[in-house]
């Protein structure tokens, strides 16, 4: 099996990934005890991963410890967008894990032709489509998005205030103005990796970009630059 | 690089070159040492959006989510044995359905079969009875009787 050399960082789930027989994780030779281990110790004791079509054969067939490594590795950006995309913890929850149903349904057919990451996103943004569709007419209460124990009460409602104008600005847009914004602008996504979830070119998301982002300013800012 | 070009990338991206396309960012960082007036600009005009930006919290996901996720993850062969489901560990998906639908036909044809069995079974009961009210244990000795 191929083994690239991402150091495996620890993750912060509470979750016991099993693998093999049942075992717990004990790290130690993972790979000479059960070789469809996602994981595999150099001798330089350098805990490493999986390739990508490695780990989803082995999730396929039901490794516990590759599954883990999947979902570990996938949900907190998998939440992450659709929560920014619905605004809702609840509905952001049920998308997210609506997206790995469907991934464990295609897993054991799954054919490399998009990027893992890739497919998840798609079919979250999907689904984020599907919730708004749905609730196009309810309101949903706006959230503070954080809570800076450094700032005085007045300074923290003021700040409130403009994230919730910034939210309902962005939640404004143009369906996929929104979508390139999120994935791009504010979760972090690379220009081609947005690209390749949204299905456009890049010269093409750089354009929505645009687009989104000079509304925004236009809706939130006067001409000195304070928020309206 | 081209003002107009490092403008395009303000208004996609943001002011900060770490946002931008991997393959300008060098050139963008260098040419933002000394912007034109117009570049100036274009960083007055978006900065406090970008300002905002950066305010927004991270979100994180929930603690149990994980977990929740993984109880929804198909499970090993062995598990799949015990669920019924161990056609599909060592055959296709489709072939192993097929196969699953033939054997539960089988069962059931099977089922009807015996069923149908026992019914003969117990007219041939009813038929000894008659037999023996005639005082004879076989229809063979009847007819062997009849022809005497």
């Amino acid at each position: 099996m191929n083994l690239n050399t991402e150091v495996l960082r620890p993750v912060r789930t509470g979750v016991t990934p099993t693998y093999g027989l049942g075992c717990s994780d004990g790290e130690a030779g993972l790979s000479s005890l059960f070789p469809a281990s996602p994981f595999s110790r150099t001798p330089g004791g350098t805990v490493t991963r999986l390739s990508e079509p490695d780990e989803i054969r082995a999730a396929a067939a039901g490794n516990r410890l590759a599954q883990s490594a999947l979902v570990t590795r996938h949900t907190p950006k998998v939440y992450a967008l659709a929560r920014r995309m619905v605004r809702d913890d609840a509905a952001a929850e049920d998308i997210t894990q609506d997206a790995f149903l469907r991934l464990w349904k295609v897993l054991p057919d799954w054919e490399p032709r998009a990027k893992l990451s890739t497919w998840l996103y798609r079919v979250t943004l999907n689904l984020c489509r599907d919730y708004g569709r749905k609730r196009r007419e309810a309101t949903v209460d706006e959230l503070p998005e954080r809570v800076d124990p450094g700032l005085r009460p007045d300074e923290l409602a003021e700040q409130n205030e403009r994230l919730n104008a910034l939210h309902a600005a962005i939640q404004a847009l143009p369906e996929r103005q929104c979508e390139a914004l999120t994935l791009c602008g504010i979760e972090g996504h690379t220009n081609i990796e947005a690209a390749e979830i949204l299905e456009v070119s890049v010269e093409a998301l750089e354009s929505l970009l645009a687009r989104a982002r000079r509304k925004l300013r236009a809706n939130l800012f006067d001409k000195t630059g304070a928020v309206v | 690089m081209k003002d107009d070009r490092i403008i395009q990338l303000i208004e996609a991206y943001g002011t900060d070159p770490e946002a931008w396309p991997a393959s300008e960012r060098d050139a963008g960082a260098a040419a933002l040492v000394t912007p034109s007036a117009d570049v100036q600009a274009a960083i007055a005009a978006y900065a406090p959006l970008d300002t905002l930006f950066t305010d927004m919290a991270p979100i994180e996901a929930p603690d149990h989510l994980i977990g929740a996720i993984l109880d929804t993850a198909p499970g090993r062969p062995a598990e799949r044995h015990a669920q019924g489901d161990w056609l599909s560990t060592f055959l296709p998906k489709r072939l192993a359905g097929q196969l699953t639908a033939a054997a539960a036909s089988l069962v059931l044809g099977l089922g009807i079969g015996l069923g149908t069995a026992t019914a003969e079974t117990e007219d041939l009961g009813s038929d000894a009875a008659i037999y023996s009210a005639l005082g004879v244990s076989t229809p063979s000795l009847l007819f062997e009787e009849a022809s005497e």
